[in-house]
């Protein structure tokens, strides 16, 4: 393989594009499907995900790349890694990461920002406001639902 | 402003999100809103904790629980989880062989059971266990595995972690089996089992796989009584862990790819009462075979129960070389300190080394300071020595040892247990005997 084949240019919603290493770009599915069937060229178009966010997909992605190396020493760095990399990030950032996750087919990102969102909400009211969800509920209606599922709404 | 965009998400991703909250607050998210009404039920798995269900709920778990694998019968489960690390389960524990049963029907990916607390399991695992074509991980914890009569089958298994597993006949063989049966197993890791099918007076576990890649093995202190040995074939492992002080054999073949080793096992030498004698030629062969099969690895920790053996080891035939090793953590006391160099000299090509010392009840030894190994003077480039102590003599004199005879050294840390007032001094002096001009030495405290 040429070196020229082991790079592919991902281009973002808006247009920019980011030249990454073949190994790093397949750990998404949705490009892995797209090499596999040969449909693209070197450069593939992600007309869901804006450069903002593919930016914060590769860096997730190259750190995650399969290195050679051994086979135990990173896992507890690349968790405190992954700690990290959630750590600050606001709420819209975290939403369009998930989307991105989802799209691209990446099933670890995924699982590690929907954990961000769900380590951010410690308890059912702060979820209820992070998500910002309005509840339609009589109170009548609340207490049946909590009637059903006592064990879970008792405190 | 609060932004609006998570309730825009699918239900699929916002279930994803509920599958990593604990599972009494993905229920509460039913009183949410209209739309929330009955996302829980569809969160795609089930993850079970003792204090979600406080003991008077009992009945209402069982149904919750009833309820949530029943309604997904038809869809796919990614995630079991079922930890009890106190009494208040056993009463609805006897419905989790159904469950787990159920939740492999389902195509759960991720099975974890720990059950703890407990001396004696009779928590059976179901049979489909055994055949499952989703499961990516499968962890177990305390719980008894009946022998499969059929041939093992799990072709998507990547992670197995199986901690003191009971079983009730041919432990060793069913486990085994479990090996066999995985196609493209990578991790896994085996704790304290209880085998009680020592016929043989050396029972020995064969752990065999071409996908293999990190491996680990442990034994409780205590908890082992019926000692077997091990046998590890994996031509693709990178990562072996073996603690444990119980097997009197540990074998190993084909490990040419192997990185990184961790290691603490005495070989059931005991020093005590039976040392390794010069006429002990299958022990000796034993740890010969051991050194050698690993003898490629570039990484390695070892325990101070290794290097007793092979200090004892040394003494009748040679260590053999480790020409890869670069990186080398090693725990020294100063009554083995005879050893030092010639441990190093199997390093002929070491870079970094750690030292964690510590002051032995036993008489201290001198180093034959006349010796110098080869990666002293060629390729050793940084060293760390921890746990010293000033006023204590033979690690301050293994320090000098390694600042007098280190020529390419580049850095050395130092640390001590004791306040040191003085730091300087002593980097003065020991800037003063340096071999390494280029040396920086660190020390802290």
């Amino acid at each position: 393989m040429s070196k020229s084949e082991k790079k592919i240019v991902l281009k973002s919603l808006d247009n920019e594009a980011f030249e990454v290493e073949k190994a790093v770009a397949l750990q998404s599915q949705t490009i892995w499907v797209m090499c596999e069937d040969k449909c693209v060229g070197n450069e593939i178009p992600l007309e869901n995900v804006t450069g903002q966010i593919l930016a914060k997909v590769i860096d997730y992605c190259k750190k995650h790349a399969v290195v050679d190396g051994d086979g135990d020493e990173s896992s507890e760095e690349l968790k405190n890694w992954d700690t990290e990399f959630t750590k600050n990030m606001d709420q819209s950032t975290l939403f369009n990461m998930i989307l991105a996750a989802n799209y691209l087919n990446i099933k670890s990102l995924l699982n590690l920002t929907c954990q961000a969102v769900a380590d951010k909400t410690k308890t059912i009211d702060e979820f209820h406001t992070f998500l910002n969800i309005e509840n339609n509920f009589t109170p009548e209606e609340e207490a049946q639902i909590c009637q059903e599922n006592l064990w879970a709404f008792d405190d | 402003m609060k932004d609006d965009r998570f309730s825009a998400l699918p239900d699929s991703l916002i279930t994803q999100i509920l599958l990593c909250l604990p599972t009494k607050d993905s229920v509460r998210t039913s009183a949410l809103s209209t739309r929330w009404r009955n996302l829980w039920l569809d969160v795609p798995g089930l993850v079970l904790h003792p204090t979600d269900f406080p003991s008077f709920c009992k009945a209402p778990a069982k149904n919750f629980i009833d309820r949530f694998l029943k309604f997904n019968s038809e869809s796919r489960l990614e995630k079991f989880k079922f930890k009890n690390n106190c009494h208040i389960f056993h009463i609805i524990i006897d419905r989790l062989k159904e469950w787990v049963a159920t939740a492999i029907d389902c195509g759960i990916e991720n099975l974890n059971i720990e059950i703890k607390n407990v001396m004696y399991s009779r928590y059976y695992m179901p049979m489909n266990i055994y055949k499952s074509k989703t499961l990516v991980s499968l962890k177990l914890a305390k719980v008894e595995l009946e022998n499969p009569e059929f041939v093992v089958s799990l072709p998507c298994l990547k992670i197995m972690h199986l901690e003191d597993i009971f079983h009730n006949l041919n432990g060793l063989l069913n486990t085994e089996k479990l090996i066999l049966g995985c196609l493209v197993l990578e991790d896994l890791n085996l704790v304290s089992s209880h085998y009680d099918d020592v016929r043989t007076p050396a029972p020995l576990l064969r752990v065999r796989s071409h996908t293999l890649k990190i491996f680990r093995l442990k034994c409780h202190p205590g908890m082992c009584e019926n000692h077997y040995g091990a046998e590890i074939d994996a031509p693709r492992l990178k990562y072996m862990s073996v603690k444990d002080n119980h097997s009197d054999r540990i074998v190993v073949k084909n490990l040419s790819s192997l990185f990184k080793i961790d290691i603490d096992t005495n070989f059931n030498v005991n020093f005590a009462h039976s040392p390794l004698r010069a006429d002990d030629l299958t022990k000796r062969d034993i740890i010969h075979d051991f050194l050698t099969g690993i003898s490629t690895v570039r990484h390695m920790i070892i325990s101070q129960h290794n290097l007793k053996v092979l200090y004892r080891y040394s003494k009748l035939e040679p260590i053999p070389k480790f020409h890869n090793l670069s990186h080398l953590q090693v725990a020294f006391s100063s009554s083995m300190l005879q050893l030092f160099p010639i441990f190093l000299g199997s390093c002929p090509n070491l870079k970094k080394l750690i030292v964690n010392f510590s002051v032995s009840k036993e008489p201290d030894q001198q180093i034959d300071v006349n010796y110098v190994p080869r990666c002293l003077s060629s390729t050793l480039d940084c060293v760390e020595i921890n746990k010293l102590i000033t006023w204590e003599k033979t690690g301050m004199k293994l320090v000098r040892y390694i600042v007098e005879n280190s020529v390419v050294l580049m850095k050395l840390n130092l640390s001590f247990t004791n306040p040191v007032e003085d730091l300087d001094i002593y980097e003065e002096l020991l800037t003063a005997i340096k071999r390494s001009r280029r040396c920086r030495v660190n020390l802290f405290h």
